[in-house]
């Protein structure tokens, strides 16, 4: 630790929180995951080619050892707290990278000991509350962490995290019209790469930049494959199944996730023709929209699923913001590259940090068309503002085109598993009823 | 036959074919509300005089739907209040049930089918136990409530909407000698703006129908009533709607929510129901 420096946090983090409670928190979070996973896995109709996402998600799962082992021989490791953090970049470093946002509900509860209960985001205190007891070895094994400053939560967090790691914050332009947003965002990414270079020694080329934008083009083509067995009649695979799939292109190597979804997609295809759906009969066509929501924090997408409800879609960063765009280059210099990576980590972006955020409405309106879309859950987290700001405008938008809405407020604890489920069935009762009442009268 | 087994309250109802109500019960919900139900029906069929066989269909509705296992068919009591309440009242627009938990608000489509809702969150203010928790710090009925309130010529403000803050306020009004009737309505009108700011958030202008076990509380409707701006009726025994509408949602009464066939019948077998439920405006 060095002497001088910025002021810190946690001063005496060595020595801050017992074994005990590393213990507790570790085992806490294991039993979760676990929990989460053996209702996925139950389901009757399920894909075999899922367990191999099951292993890289799972709590110290072989992925994570492979990169605590990649990291033992040298390998830097480079954590991301947001999608809008070109990952090709980092593998075109010669880094890997790994996903930091945390859905392990127990780790909250040290990180309310150092920042108080007040109402702040239980993900950003998750993936907080992680690092400082170190419970999840796949989260702590990270050489640099970048944060682009999209919400105040998540830019908070990068900095408080520098009392662990270093930090590479970006200066996300919030305002998308603007008319340097563009430059500014394309000057954030070359500092991005100045700062990965200097980690890891290795220059990002154009044949680098390439191959690994080659790499990310192909899981977006898989990704597409998936999506569009989702879009009508009885989909072979869950929203949350789907969600676990996205989620895992942040943490695996991504060639050898392409191999595995496009064993998944072929799996798949075959179950479609055979009618086996993992929907129930005559679900309610469901679209999440909001708030992140991480495995193995699957609470309100179990409960949708586990009510007569389907996930044919959602408009996550947890989820099908992930893998949803394909880089598209003008030119094949380092320099366009790098444009064209700075613009599709910018553009497509819907996350309702910015302004105006018209594109999200727009997305979301057309997904609802494609995929026949019945109702759309709102998820917010608690003190998302955001999200919570945003959901009137997109209820009064979707009213307009005769598609419901609930808004659903959530924590990082199951205390209120039971109400979220009154609310969501009854959501799904009234879906099915005006779907009786559609026919009746036409 | 419906039961709506509440957050506090478990209510029953037994209906005729032709829609008219034979019985109804009322208990306070216990820990096995599976139990309770199955107790109450016996009671309730002896009382009425009539045998197990003759009850037909039985919908569950209400927090414990999934506990009480005599029942056929469970659904969420967003639903079933809807349900009844579009059978009471085709006309209005906005159901509000102010139950013991939970306050949820309604916005009505076509045919009793519910278009939009909203509830209280994580919240229990202006809930039924939010009364029952203020009423225990007044040393007043909960039965009380509502009748008191009205005798009061100058009605205190309660400020604070959280259960535990408001019932510190009380507390201290009461050390302040303020009388028990003007703290009570106080309490109701507080209660009124909280469903007030639900029922604005629909953004309907239309008739609002308000039910629930809150909706005997002479007082808290008043308050709404001068307030709201919107027309506004009450049912007689308001706390009975879940229940009714869980009969409506059984396979068999379904047909007599399709008005569009048959209108005349339809208002016939309102008709007993209007007795009972009389209409009352503010």
């Amino acid at each position: 630790m060095k002497d001088e420096g910025p002021p810190r946090y946690l001063k005496d983090r060595e020595g801050y929180f017992s074994g005990e409670q590393r213990e507790r928190t570790i085992k806490r979070s294991r039993d979760m995951e676990k929990n989460a996973r053996d209702r996925l896995t139950s389901k009757r109709t399920r894909a075999g080619r899922m367990s191999y996402f099951d292993e890289v998600m799972r709590y110290d799962g072989a992925r994570s050892q492979e990169l605590s082992e990649m990291r033992e021989r040298g390998v830097k490791i480079v954590g991301t707290m947001c999608v809008m953090v070109p990952i090709e970049i980092i593998n075109a470093a010669g880094a890997k990278n790994v996903r930091l946002c945390s859905g392990y509900y127990e780790p909250v509860h040290p990180a309310n000991e150092l920042l108080g209960d007040a109402g702040l985001c239980p993900m950003v205190k998750s993936t907080l509350g992680t690092r400082m007891v170190g419970s999840d070895p796949l989260t702590s094994n990270v050489d640099m962490v970048v944060g682009p400053a999209t919400c105040d939560g998540k830019m908070k967090l990068a900095e408080i995290l520098e009392d662990w790691v270093k930090v590479v914050m970006m200066n996300v332009p919030r305002v998308k019209i603007g008319e340097t947003s563009s430059e500014l965002w394309v000057r954030e990414i070359e500092y991005l790469v100045r700062m990965l270079e200097e980690l890891t020694g290795k220059k990002v080329t154009r044949r680098s930049l390439l191959k690994e934008i080659g790499k990310w083009n192909r899981a977006h083509e898989l990704w597409s494959r998936l999506l569009g067995l989702r879009r009508s009649g009885a989909p072979p695979i869950s929203g949350q199944d789907a969600m676990l799939v996205a989620q895992a292109a942040q943490v695996d190597d991504i060639e050898r996730w392409c191999s595995k979804v496009e064993e998944l997609v072929s799996e798949l295809e075959d179950m479609k023709k055979k009618g086996r759906s993992a929907a129930e009969e005559g679900a309610a066509r469901i679209l999440i929209a909001g708030s992140p929501m991480m495995y193995p924090n699957f609470k309100i997408p179990s409960i949708v699923e586990e009510s007569g409800g389907i996930i044919v879609h959602d408009e996550l960063c947890s989820g099908f913001r992930i893998v949803s765009d394909p880089v598209i280059p003008d030119g094949f210099t380092r320099k366009a590259l790098l444009r064209a990576l700075a613009e599709r980590y910018f553009f497509p972006s819907t996350c309702p940090c910015f302004s105006p955020n018209d594109e999200r409405l727009r997305r979301m309106r057309t997904s609802i068309r494609d995929f026949g879309v019945e109702g759309v859950v709102f998820h917010t987290l608690r003190g998302c503002h955001l999200n919570n700001l945003e959901a009137t405008k997109i209820e009064m938008d979707l009213r307009e085109i005769g598609i419901p809405m609930v808004k659903l407020e959530s924590e990082y604890d199951e205390g209120d598993v039971e109400q979220v489920r009154t609310r969501v069935e009854a959501f799904v009762e009234m879906i099915k009823a005006r779907r009786g009442s559609r026919g009746d009268g036409a | 036959m419906g039961i709506d087994a509440g957050a506090v309250a478990t209510k029953l109802v037994i209906v005729k074919d032709d829609m008219s109500i034979i019985a109804s019960a009322e208990r306070a919900t216990t820990m096995e509300p599976g139990k309770l139900s199955a107790r109450m029906l016996e009671e309730t069929i002896d009382a009425a005089g009539l045998s197990r066989d003759e009850i037909g269909y039985i919908v569950a509705t209400g927090q414990g739907r999934r506990s009480v296992d005599i029942a056929d068919l469970a659904r969420t009591e967003i639903t079933a209040f809807a349900r009844g309440a579009h059978f009471l009242s085709p006309d209005s627009e906005i159901v509000v049930d102010m139950g013991g938990h939970g306050i949820r608000v309604m916005r009505m489509g076509e045919m009793g089918i519910v278009s939009d809702f909203r509830t209280n969150d994580k919240c229990s203010s202006g809930t039924g136990c939010f009364m029952d928790t203020m009423a225990a710090a007044l040393e007043v009925s909960i039965g009380e409530v509502g009748e008191r309130s009205l005798h009061s010529r100058m009605a205190e403000h309660v400020n604070a909407s959280c259960t535990v803050f408001a019932e510190s306020e009380v507390v201290s009004l009461i050390a302040k000698g303020k009388a028990t009737d003007d703290i009570l309505a106080g309490l109701n009108s507080m209660v009124a703006r909280k469903i007030i700011a639900l029922v604005n958030a629909t953004r309907c202008r239309g008739k609002v129908l308000l039910c629930g076990g809150v909706a005997r509380n002479r007082g808290v409707i008043n308050e709404i009533g001068k307030e709201i701006d919107r027309e506004l009726e009450v049912p007689e025994e308001p706390h009975l709607v879940g229940a009714l509408g869980a009969v409506l949602l059984s396979p068999r009464k379904r047909k007599i929510m399709t008005e569009e066939e048959a209108p005349v019948k339809a208002e016939a077998v309102r008709e007993p129901f209007l007795k009972r439920f009389l209409r009352w405006s503010a």
